[in-house]
């Protein structure tokens, strides 16, 4: 017997996959400079993006997570991007990495990365949305969580007020 | 970019697409699966489960002619 606890796990699995994608091909369009690849990875873009909103529609409207969760949901959309990220000298964190922002609000975002990172580390975050009317951002910020799902890991990170 | 490293990348593209196929259908045989939910949102979910698994075999033909084609040019940067 699924549970309710077992769909979520499994729609949220399916995000995770899309997300995966989209960082994929978004990173490659980036790097290209020709217009035929980049046409061709463009409507693969649009469908991953397509893909990710459907599966984060179902869990927050279909699925019911409650309002807290859909408001949690809802402030991810179009908020897909690439971060690089800088130890903060005085918190003695590792070499810098790259990684994505899966959710951004005002007060902090998601992160994901293929490389670890621990909480407590403190960064300084260049967040370049995949939207291209959404401004670069610069914000100092605390790794407040990390886990492991599949092969990436994905924090919580709080802003410097 | 070099040929070498869009190779690398088509590539990874393609074997992400092709895990995610099963994904999407490893539970709309199960009888039990979306048991839980009215018939309606049955439905909806079906559908956007094959809707994922379409497009994805539809991403991974687009990477799969992608990777023969710039296999084949002479273009050494892309």
């Amino acid at each position: 017997m699924f549970t309710r606890k077992d769909y979520i796990r499994y729609f949220e699995e399916l995000a995770h996959v899309e997300r995966k994608m989209i960082y994929l091909v978004n990173d490659a369009i980036a790097q290209l400079s020709d217009r035929r690849v980049i046409n061709g990875l463009r409507k693969v873009a649009a469908d991953e993006g397509k893909h990710y909103s459907l599966i984060l529609d179902l869990l927050a409207r279909q699925l019911e997570l409650g309002e807290s969760n859909e408001q949690r949901l809802n402030e991810r959309e179009n908020a897909l991007g690439s971060v690089e990220l800088t130890p903060l000298e005085e918190a003695g964190s590792s070499a810098g990495f790259r990684g994505y922002c899966s959710n951004l609000s005002k007060t902090g975002m998601c992160l994901e990365s293929a490389r670890p990172f621990r909480p407590g580390e403190k960064y300084t975050l260049n967040i370049e949305p995949y939207d291209p009317h959404e401004p670069v951002l610069e914000r100092k910020g605390r790794v407040v969580w990390m886990r492991e799902i599949l092969d990436f890991y994905i924090g919580g990170i709080e802003f410097e007020a | 970019m070099t040929k070498e490293e869009l190779l690398v990348m088509l590539r990874r593209g393609l074997n992400e697409e092709e895990k995610a196929i099963p994904l999407y259908t490893k539970h709309l045989g199960a009888t039990l699966f979306l048991s839980g939910f009215k018939p309606e949102l049955q439905v909806r979910v079906k559908e956007l489960l094959l809707l994922l698994k379409k497009e994805s075999e539809s991403h991974a033909k687009v990477y799969g002619e992608l990777i023969a084609s710039v296999k084949e040019a002479r273009q050494d940067v892309y």
